[in-house]
């Protein structure tokens, strides 16, 4: 049951209940109806027997029946004995011998070749004459098929009502669920695009579920709202931000450049200078990304050599590794030319090795690697650094979050796998990372395949 | 190169902003005087377009201001019809040229192109350094006869190298005249590009044109570092 969908749930039920129900009253209208027949039938036959003494006339001590009396009118049989139990008038069935013995004002039945009898007896004393019996014989065939026929009417009744009742009940609980299906295909609408500006706006009625609809909407509103206004937020203090910011980088300059200060002075101007500096890079990639929410950070998409762009990144990250004592070691597949943004594809990979090498500690190593496959263009940065924790790892493309609060460098704004993240999905394509706490991680994504040129229609290289 | 434009007509504003990044140029917008000034106070404009109806601050107030404080970056008006004493006045007042809305854009880019030839001294679209040569029009690049394919970003870069031929330029300078604000990289993406370009424009050539100055920055110029 849990399963099947609302609408078949609710059919199934309905139409089970309806079947019931349906049973139940049948049973009882047959069940009271046959009675009815059946006592009204014997009801007659007593009429008739007690009736009947009417056409037995006594005329000088010699019996007369009346010829209406053998008649057999409504099937119902009469015959009078004497007490000895002659058969003194009227007629028995055929083939009906009078083996069913006498017994006064109570109904008997008998069956004879299939068919059942009922049998009444009474006894009269007539003037003038004596005491006779007359008993009446009646088939109750012609009762049994009458309600043989009610049982057919109502096998026939009860499963077209079965199905009448399912398939009104499915169009009517799809009608009724219709609005349903409509709210969830907006709520899938919006998760799928996320476009927080789509409302259900169901039309007319004023019934629970239009009532649920307009809350809905009005939930939705106010999310968008919300949303928006944090996105306004970043965007403006960012905004609000970067000028006095950049007042201060500038007058620290300005400073520096006096060449009458202390050595104390000068270190710390440099340090005012380097955090400056740091803060003003912060804001902007916060602002990027706040233009990337907002869907207005177009990509500049230019042909590109995406291993020469790789190797160069790798070449200048080297370099830095070295200092740090970590081994650095890259696999670069040749001559990858596709469509990318240049600036930010340079950022995704030195997003990726500053994360490693960040990460890692003397003596470690990293590899990085590039290459070609059916899916695309595969990118990985691998390490044996401090790796993140099964509980980080699903939070470390959110901004600002960093695997291990402990760490104490600042060079490191907390947005560059956000960054890295939205940079290969505005490429369309697919990033992830997996980690062992304390063995490393390997951040792998991939660039689909409609983004590389090929070779002959490249670009003219210079080589 | 690095353009400020301070227009109030947001439409403008932003077309212009577009159009002049689709040439390479890293440009930064604001919308009136005193953004201007702060942006100004900042960084180190190529040219500054200038529009002089402005809240806040006119552009003429913005120009006083900078050439009070010997700022020599040139600056091209941008005015409307009827404004002809507004112009007089501008020129007068440090304006190194104007242009009359509604203009053309490649009139823009045209007179742009001449604010940086003036400033490097060239007289022609043509940068050259040996046998390199850059063309500010085209947007070609040339050496020994052979033509190198670069990225608008390179390009840019390249430019920027070119028309400082001889100078030594410092990351700092060299973030600030080819990354607007919204582009502010990483701390190592110069070196990481200054690196790609030698990778097309030096490395397949035994004279290397892009040399490293430890301690300073880069410089590009014919002959072994000294």
């Amino acid at each position: 049951m849990k399963k099947i969908s609302l609408r078949w749930k609710l059919t199934l039920l309905y139409t089970l209940f309806m079947t019931l129900l349906t049973g139940v009253v049948l049973a009882v209208l047959l069940y009271l109806g046959g009675n009815v027949l059946l006592e009204s039938a014997s009801d007659l036959l007593k009429d008739r027997v007690f009736d009947s003494v009417d056409f037995i006339k006594v005329r000088n001590g010699v019996l007369k029946v009346d010829p209406d009396f053998s008649e057999a009118e409504d099937g119902i049989y009469l015959s009078a004995y004497d007490e000895a139990g002659t058969l003194l008038a009227g007629r028995t069935p055929l083939g009906f011998a009078s083996a069913v013995p006498f017994q006064e004002n109570t109904e008997q039945t008998a069956i004879r070749k299939g068919t059942v009898w009922h049998i009444f007896d009474a006894s009269f004393q007539i003037r003038k004459y004596g005491r006779i019996r007359i008993r009446g014989i009646c088939s109750m065939s012609a009762v049994e098929n009458e309600i043989r026929l009610l049982i057919k009417l109502a096998l026939v009744l009860l499963p077209l009502t079965v199905v009448l009742s399912a398939i009104l009940c499915y169009s009517l609980v799809k009608r009724t669920l219709r609005p349903v299906f409509q709210i969830t295909r907006t709520a899938g609408e919006i998760c799928e695009q996320q476009d927080l500006s789509r409302r259900i706006g169901l039309k007319g009625g004023r019934d629970e579920i239009a009532v649920l609809a307009e809350t809905f909407d009005h939930m939705l509103a106010q999310l968008q709202n919300a949303f928006e206004r944090q996105k306004q937020f970043t965007s403006d203090v960012s905004h609000e931000l970067r000028t006095p910011l950049a007042v201060i980088l500038s007058q620290c300059d300005s400073c520096l450049a006096n060449q009458g200060l202390k050595a104390e002075e000068k270190t710390a101007l440099e340090v005012i200078r380097n955090r400056t500096t740091g803060l003003i890079r912060l804001v902007s990639q916060l602002l990027l990304l706040s233009r990337a929410d907002q869907k207005r950070q177009p990509l500049c998409f230019e042909t590109l050599d995406f291993s020469m762009l790789t190797q160069t990144v790798m070449e200048e990250q080297e370099e830095i590794a070295r200092q740090k004592q970590i081994f650095f070691e890259t696999k670069i597949q040749e001559h990858i030319i596709l469509q990318g943004d240049e600036t930010m594809l340079f950022r995704l990979w030195m997003n990726l090795t500053d994360n490693a090498i960040a990460y890692t500690q003397e003596g470690g190593r990293i590899e990085a690697g590039l290459f070609a496959g059916k899916e695309g263009v595969t990118g990985y940065v691998k390490d044996t650094g401090i790796g993140i924790s099964r509980t980080d790892l699903p939070k470390i493309w959110e901004r600002f979050c960093r695997a291990e609060t402990a760490r104490s460098d600042t060079s490191h704004s907390g947005l560059g796998l956000s960054m890295a993240k939205w940079i290969v999905e505005a490429h369309e394509g697919k990033i992830r990372a997996e980690s062992e706490e304390g063995k490393g991680s390997l951040f792998t994504f991939t660039l689909p395949t409609w983004l590389i040129v090929p070779r002959e229609k490249g670009m003219t290289q210079n080589d | 190169m690095r353009i400020l434009i301070a227009e109030d007509e947001k439409d403008l504003n932003v077309v212009l902003k577009k159009r002049l990044e689709e040439e390479s140029y890293s440009v930064d917008a604001c919308f009136e005087g005193e953004e201007a000034l702060d942006y100004i106070a900042c960084t180190e404009y190529d040219v500054i377009l200038l529009d002089i109806m402005m809240p806040k601050k006119s552009g003429l107030e913005v120009l006083r201001t900078l050439r009070r404080n010997d700022r020599k970056t040139p600056v091209i008006l941008l005015t409307a019809k009827d404004s002809v004493e507004d112009r007089v006045t501008g020129l007068d007042a440090g304006a190194d040229d104007y242009l009359v809305k509604p203009f053309a854009f490649e009139e823009l880019l045209a007179r742009i192109r001449v604010m940086l030839r003036k400033r490097s001294g060239q007289s022609s679209n043509l940068l050259r350094v040996g046998e390199l040569t850059l063309d500010l029009g085209s947007y070609t690049v040339v050496r020994e006869g052979r033509q190198i394919s670069l990225s608008a970003k390179e390009f840019a870069l390249l430019r920027y190298l070119m028309m400082n031929q001889g100078i030594i330029l410092s990351r700092d300078q060299i973030e600030q005249h080819i990354w607007n604000y919204d582009y502010a990289g990483s701390s190592n993406m110069v070196d990481v590009y200054i690196r790609y370009l030698r990778k097309k424009i030096d490395d397949p050539f035994s004279e290397k044109l892009i040399h490293t100055v430890r301690g300073a920055g880069y410089v590009l110029r014919e002959g072994s570092s000294q």
